[in-house]
């Protein structure tokens, strides 16, 4: 749209790469959470998952404006980690234009998603735009459109996308940088090994069991907020300590549906060891 | 001052059965009717040999026996029809079918771009000619007069004017008014035989004695009064057209052409202040066969580049084979069908900002679904049905803003994704009609650690009787969580309910 005064947009241009760069260097040095930039009238702030350790890691939480990715540990967790990303894109967008794109394999896996469930899931569905595409390419075309369209936060899930590399991922990052737009891409039916990318931070996801609560009747008791171990096992937010942080630590989060936000679980002694190695089967916790 | 061209399609049936292969001497088509078959429809050779419609096949044989009969086919012929008023969208953006053989355009001020009505009507006969199809058309101030012309006239063009029409249909049989056969029989046995016996008495006796059609038809035929025509496409609000002197056939030919276009509808729009909603392509191939492009936006649109950036995503996914282009296009239109005012831009400052940011998030939703399909790039609205299936419906986002819709049902457990269809699972439950204790879905076995339910749903009494559903919320040991139901009300609905699984908790 032509603006009414084009000194004045081409004045904003000009700072917005000036902030641009300045973000970058600002990151470089120390990581400072709270550095802010004016990318597309938004302010650029870390958005905090609300579990202290991994947030101490990613400097402040994650990074607006760049791309994420969340992998499945193993092919029964597929679920767990697409609802980790959602948490994740609920928690950045904030009520702005959320595209969620998938494509119909994927939608064949782990269901299609569903409206009435949405809101507990921290996303505001009212401004929800749903992209359901026939392959991999198309996804990953409607995703590159959407970033370079200024969409606030596109979730891209892709299923066994072999063609997602380093150059796919440069451009999808590149994109997001652009208008500060956040892309999170989830790898339905990869491993974490199995991807190889530009993204700035990659986790990795399984379900952990709930703090379940006593059922008044019956035996079994009732499910608690839903229950996530995850593992950051990329970073490249800060590039002196990128070997700084332990890949195979295991953060326990567990989801608020009411206040939409992520917490520790309160009784840690139920979860299992705290490290374990990347070959060994993960056990069963409870 | 409207002029309209009727055009007459004598041998429709036979013609098209030429031009699928039908042997050469007098052909007819049949039909079954009142036990016997009778001839339906005759061509040329056919009709010299004394063949006529409404004769029995026995007859027809006897006076004619090289004749080749085939069984009519009124669907095909609808079709064949329907093909040729396509192709009338040619000469003018407004056609009409007149079943069961005829087509009507409006040429109201198009007749220039042919260089004169004579040369119109000699070009579309021609044309019509070279594509297998005889035809005679005929030029006049209203359906009415040119209907009869083509029919019944020997001069093809009635000048304008109202004099000039009453002196040429004087001459003409009364069956030129269109009237049904108990009237035509009713006129024959009061010894009328031409219009000019009608035009000469008093009007009123003729009304009380054949009815008021009678007096509406002469009055459509000399342009006392003037029907109107319903065309059979809508009519674009806005329109810009071009005709190649040779076909194009590449993407990138047409392309090019579509922003030239483009540009012209563009000025139209920002003339009147109006930006479009619906824009359609028609492209005209040389061979007769009408393609379309159409695309909805999600807010007015009168950027031509936009525009065509929507066109260019619809021609790539549909290729030189979608678009089936063939020896190529000679005429491309390009119009709007559904407009809206645009206001210019706001001047205020941060206004402007989210104002670009709503533009381009719009632009992306026409973009995607011009390349997509409309129905792939969707908004979810809650629904009023209690069915989780039902409860949520998806509307292509561009036609759909982002205002609220119903509120969501508070304190129901909601799964994150749902499958199309529930997915039968193995399951067992400790007691017939208690929570499941483990189950099999896609050949895993998952053992249930935590479990919440029974929420009942039942289906609304007045549909089928769909059995009830029993939905819970199950976690199982490693902390995946599941949304099941039991299908039937255990040794009420079903002796032994089934299980399914319908969605999944993130």
């Amino acid at each position: 749209m032509p603006s009414p005064y084009p000194d004045l947009c081409s004045l904003r241009n000009a700072m917005r790469r000036i902030e641009g760069f300045s973000l970058t260097r600002g990151t470089a040095s120390g990581g400072d959470a709270e550095v802010q930039s004016l990318q597309g009238g938004h302010t650029t702030q870390r958005v905090p998952l609300g579990a202290a350790p991994l947030d101490g890691i990613l400097g402040g939480g994650l990074r607006p404006g760049s791309l994420h990715e969340v992998v499945a540990e193993t092919a029964r967790d597929e679920a767990a980690a697409s609802g980790f990303a959602v948490a994740l894109a609920g928690l950045v967008a904030r009520g702005r234009t959320l595209v969620w794109i998938l494509d119909d394999r994927t939608a064949w896996e782990i269901g299609l998603p569903y409206r009435p469930g949405l809101a507990a899931h921290g996303i505001e569905a009212d401004k929800l735009i749903l992209v359901k595409t026939k392959d991999t390419a198309t996804t990953l075309w409607a995703t590159e459109e959407a970033l370079r369209a200024g969409a606030p936060v596109v979730l891209t899930e892709l299923w066994r996308a072999r063609s997602y590399d380093l150059a796919v991922s440069r451009r999808l990052l590149l994109a997001a940088r652009r208008r500060g737009a956040t892309n999170l891409v989830v790898h339905v039916g990869l491993r974490q090994h199995e991807v190889s990318s530009g993204a700035e931070t990659r986790f990795a996801v399984a379900a952990a069991p709930s703090e379940r609560l006593p059922s008044a009747g019956a035996a079994t008791p009732i499910p608690g907020p839903a229950g996530f171990a995850v593992r950051l096992v990329k970073w490249r937010g800060d590039p002196d300590s990128r070997f700084g942080f332990d890949r195979d630590q295991i953060h326990h989060l567990s989801w608020d549906r009411s206040g939409r936000r992520f917490s520790r679980p309160n009784d840690l002694s139920r979860l299992s060891g705290r490290h374990r190695t990347e070959a060994s089967p993960r056990g069963d916790a409870a | 001052m409207a002029r309209l061209l009727s055009l007459w399609l004598p041998t429709l049936p036979t013609d098209r059965l030429r031009r699928h292969g039908a042997p050469e001497g007098p052909l007819a088509t049949i039909e079954p009717l009142k036990g016997a078959q009778r001839i339906a429809a005759v061509d040329t050779a056919a009709a010299a040999a004394a063949i006529r419609p409404g004769m029995t096949l026995a007859d027809a044989r006897a006076i004619c026996p090289a004749l080749a009969t085939v069984t009519a086919d009124p669907d095909q012929e609808a079709k064949a029809l329907r093909a040729i008023g396509d192709w009338g969208l040619r000469f003018t953006p407004i056609t009409a079918l007149d079943p069961p053989d005829g087509v009507l355009l409006d040429i109201t001020g198009v007749t220039h771009l042919f260089g004169g009505e004579a040369a119109l009507l000699d070009t579309l006969t021609a044309d019509l000619a070279a594509r297998g199809f005889a035809g005679r058309a005929a030029i006049g101030d209203t359906i009415e007069a040119a209907w009869a012309l083509a029919r019944f006239g020997t001069i093809r063009i009635a000048p304008p004017g109202r004099a000039a029409i009453t002196a040429l249909s004087r001459s003409l049989p009364l069956a030129a008014l269109r009237l049904p056969s108990p009237v035509l029989q009713a006129l024959a046995q009061a010894g009328l035989r031409e219009i000019g016996d009608l035009l000469t008495r008093p009007r009123a006796p003729l009304a009380a004695r054949f009815g008021a059609t009678l007096l509406e038809r002469l009055d459509g035929l000399i342009g006392l009064h003037k029907s109107p025509l319903t065309p059979s496409t809508p009519v674009p609000l806005f329109l810009a057209e071009r005709r190649f002197a040779h076909p194009i056939a590449t993407v990138e030919a047409i392309e090019a052409s579509l922003l030239s276009l483009a540009r012209h509808l563009a000025a139209q729009l920002e003339r009147q202040a109006q930006g479009a909603r619906r824009v359609e392509a028609v492209f005209f191939r040389v061979d007769g066969v009408v393609k379309r492009l159409a695309l909805g936006t999600s807010r007015p649109l009168r950027d031509p580049v936009a525009l065509v950036r929507l066109f260019h995503e619809k021609l790539e996914s549909l290729g030189e084979e979608g678009l089936d282009t063939g020896y190529g296009f000679d005429v491309i239109r390009l119009g709007a069908s559904v407009a809206e005012p645009l206001t210019s831009a706001q001047a205020e400052l941060a206004a402007a900002a989210e104002q670009a940011a709503e533009a381009d998030l719009a632009l992306l939703i026409d973009r995607l679904g011009a390349r997509l399909g409309a129905t792939r790039v969707v908004r979810l609205r809650n629904a009023d049905h209690h069915r989780p299936e039902e409860a949520a419906i998806a509307w292509p986002a561009h036609r759909l803003s982002t205002g609220p819709s119903m509120p969501d049902e508070p304190g129901r457990l909601r799964p994150l994704k749902m499958f199309d269809r529930p997915e039968p699972i193995d399951a067992t439950a400790g007691v017939p009609d208690g929570p499941p204790l483990y189950f099999r879905w896609r050949r895993t076995l998952h053992l249930i650690a935590a479990v919440e339910g029974p929420e009942r749903i039942a289906a609304p009494w007045w549909t089928t009787a769909a059995p009830t559903r029993d939905y819970f919320q199950a976690e199982d040991v490693a902390g995946h969580r599941f949304w099941l139901f039991r299908e039937g009300l255990y040794g009420i609905e079903a002796a032994r309910p089934r299980w399914f699984l319908h969605g999944l908790f993130g």
